[in-house]
């Protein structure tokens, strides 16, 4: 009941949005305010719910790093592997460009 | 920097399909476990309040790869599982008596503890001839609805995450003459408190993430603030339930209790405002009954006065359910009680997967794909330990 389904605003038809589900296009409600085509969107129960945030997508990693950047500072970790989950994170962000 | 065309493809590449990236928050997770060991902390009780992120812990083996000091349990996260019994009964009878009820598809093999005409859930009340039709949104059942002039009724089961189209659709005033609500709407937090203050020592809790793209993250402060507990509001793939708990035992080692939120792409602070201020236009909060645990002050929603009129209940002469008269509603011998609250998990019930599965679930935790015991049983493997 509690899964919201990532999708894609294809067009905004009054306070309704059409949401493409990976091929399928369904109406849906909305309660995001300024929706645009192009926007990811979480859809749940047949209502937008939250707007995916491109700007905040992958903050999530910055605990990682603190984390072990912390466990580097203490001691508990190596530089090495610091700079390797560095890298990874570089890697997997710069390959999307 | 990200690739802008697909976030979904993005979301799958970082947070789901990124074993190595896993690997190494799990080495993480080992060092600050062994950190706390050091400190004389043996053990950490990690408790999840959605039924998705435990899906993700068992589909994914979680438990197989942590340490074994930290322990991971459910708490009550599905909202299908904690609705009353009693709202089960009445959607029954009036399905029997020809009105026709609509539900989704996670509620309809839900069982009540009484039987009516001898049937104990919507499905074999369609069996027999009572008016059940399953949908996937209230959307769907709105315009079926529209079709003829059938009386008809919605369970409106659901956590925070379900109701703004309740309200939404209420609001813009298209709910047709012949539509009603069963409203068995409830609230996380009211439960997380009670579920703390119950259960005994939680060191650690994550927060469901889709409700808290309505709620909020400050809608968990007060399990940070009045309890002290490490509070990590999280995505849905393995990445995201990883660093939470990586953030959760970095917390308890610097002994803070903070709310973070780790879902960050869809979570913010506040939440969704307008989603919030639609469903405080519609429905008030009241206290409200959780199956197999009694009344949780503040935790239910019940429709304003002004929309009485679509209330189920109240049109079909049934009473609301009170407290008084409120009594136990599991039935002989089912432990989900005790599983919602996470006191015990389900191998600890002898009918789990013997008397109860989910092709013939006994209790209301085998039900939906949100149960936990449905999800330990399809799972079958993911959720041992290592």
């Amino acid at each position: 009941m509690c899964w919201g389904v990532y999708g894609k605003v294809v067009e905004v038809v009054g306070e309704n949005v059409k949401v493409d589900f990976g091929g399928v296009v369904k109406e849906v409600f909305s309660a995001v305010d300024e929706l645009s085509p192009g926007d990811f969107v979480i859809v749940h129960a047949g209502i937008v719910i939250s707007k995916l945030s491109e700007e905040d997508f992958l903050d999530s990693f910055k605990y990682v790093k603190e984390i072990a950047e912390k466990l580097v500072e203490e001691g508990e970790f190596s530089i090495e592997e610091l700079r390797e989950i560095d890298k990874l994170v570089k890697r997997l962000t710069s390959s999307e460009k | 920097m990200l690739n802008r065309s697909d976030l979904r493809i993005a979301n799958n590449r970082f947070f789901r399909n990124n074993r190595e990236l896993a690997l190494k928050i799990v080495k993480i997770i080992e060092t600050l476990s062994k950190n706390l060991n050091r400190k004389g902390v043996d053990r950490v009780k990690i408790m999840n309040f959605c039924g998705t992120h435990e899906w993700t812990t068992t589909h994914y083996g979680l438990r197989s790869i942590l340490p074994e000091n930290i322990e991971l349990v459910a708490g009550p996260g599905c909202p299908v599982c904690i609705t009353p019994s009693y709202y089960i009964e009445v959607a029954v009878k009036l399905s029997l008596e020809g009105i026709r009820v609509y539900t989704y598809g996670d509620a309809y093999k839900l069982p009540a503890v009484k039987s009516v005409k001898e049937v104990k859930n919507l499905a074999e009340a369609r069996s027999i001839g009572g008016e059940v039709s399953i949908v996937y949104s209230l959307l769907d059942a709105v315009k079926d609805a529209k079709k003829d002039e059938r009386e008809s009724v919605f369970l409106a089961i659901g956590f925070e995450t379900t109701y703004p189209i309740y309200a939404s659709i209420i609001l813009r005033n298209i709910v047709p003459r012949n539509f009603s609500f069963i409203v068995v709407g409830r609230l996380t937090p009211p439960a997380a408190r009670y579920a703390v203050e119950k259960v005994g020592r939680v060191d650690g809790i994550i927060a469901p993430g889709h409700v808290s793209t309505v709620i909020g993250g400050e809608a968990w402060k007060m399990l940070s603030e009045d309890y002290g507990i490490p509070t990590v509001i999280s995505g849905f793939e393995p990445i995201d339930v990883l660093i939470s708990i990586a953030e959760i035992l970095k917390q308890i080692y610097e002994g803070r209790s903070d709310v973070v939120i780790e879902y960050t792409r869809a979570v913010s602070w506040h939440g969704n405002v307008l989603a919030k201020k639609m469903i405080e236009e519609v429905f008030e909060v009241c206290d409200a009954a959780w199956r197999g645990i009694g009344f949780i002050p503040n935790s239910g929603y019940r429709l304003r006065r002004e929309y009485l009129k679509l209330d189920g209940l109240h049109l079909y002469g049934f009473k609301e359910l009170s407290e008084r008269e409120w009594s136990y509603d599991l039935s002989i011998g089912c432990r989900c009680g005790e599983i919602i609250l996470g006191k015990i998990k389900p191998v600890d019930c002898p009918l789990f997967l013997n008397k109860c599965t989910p092709n013939v679930p006994y209790g209301p935790c085998m039900v939906s794909s949100e149960g936990t015991c449905s999800i330990w049983a399809r799972s079958r493997t993911g959720w041992r330990v290592k």
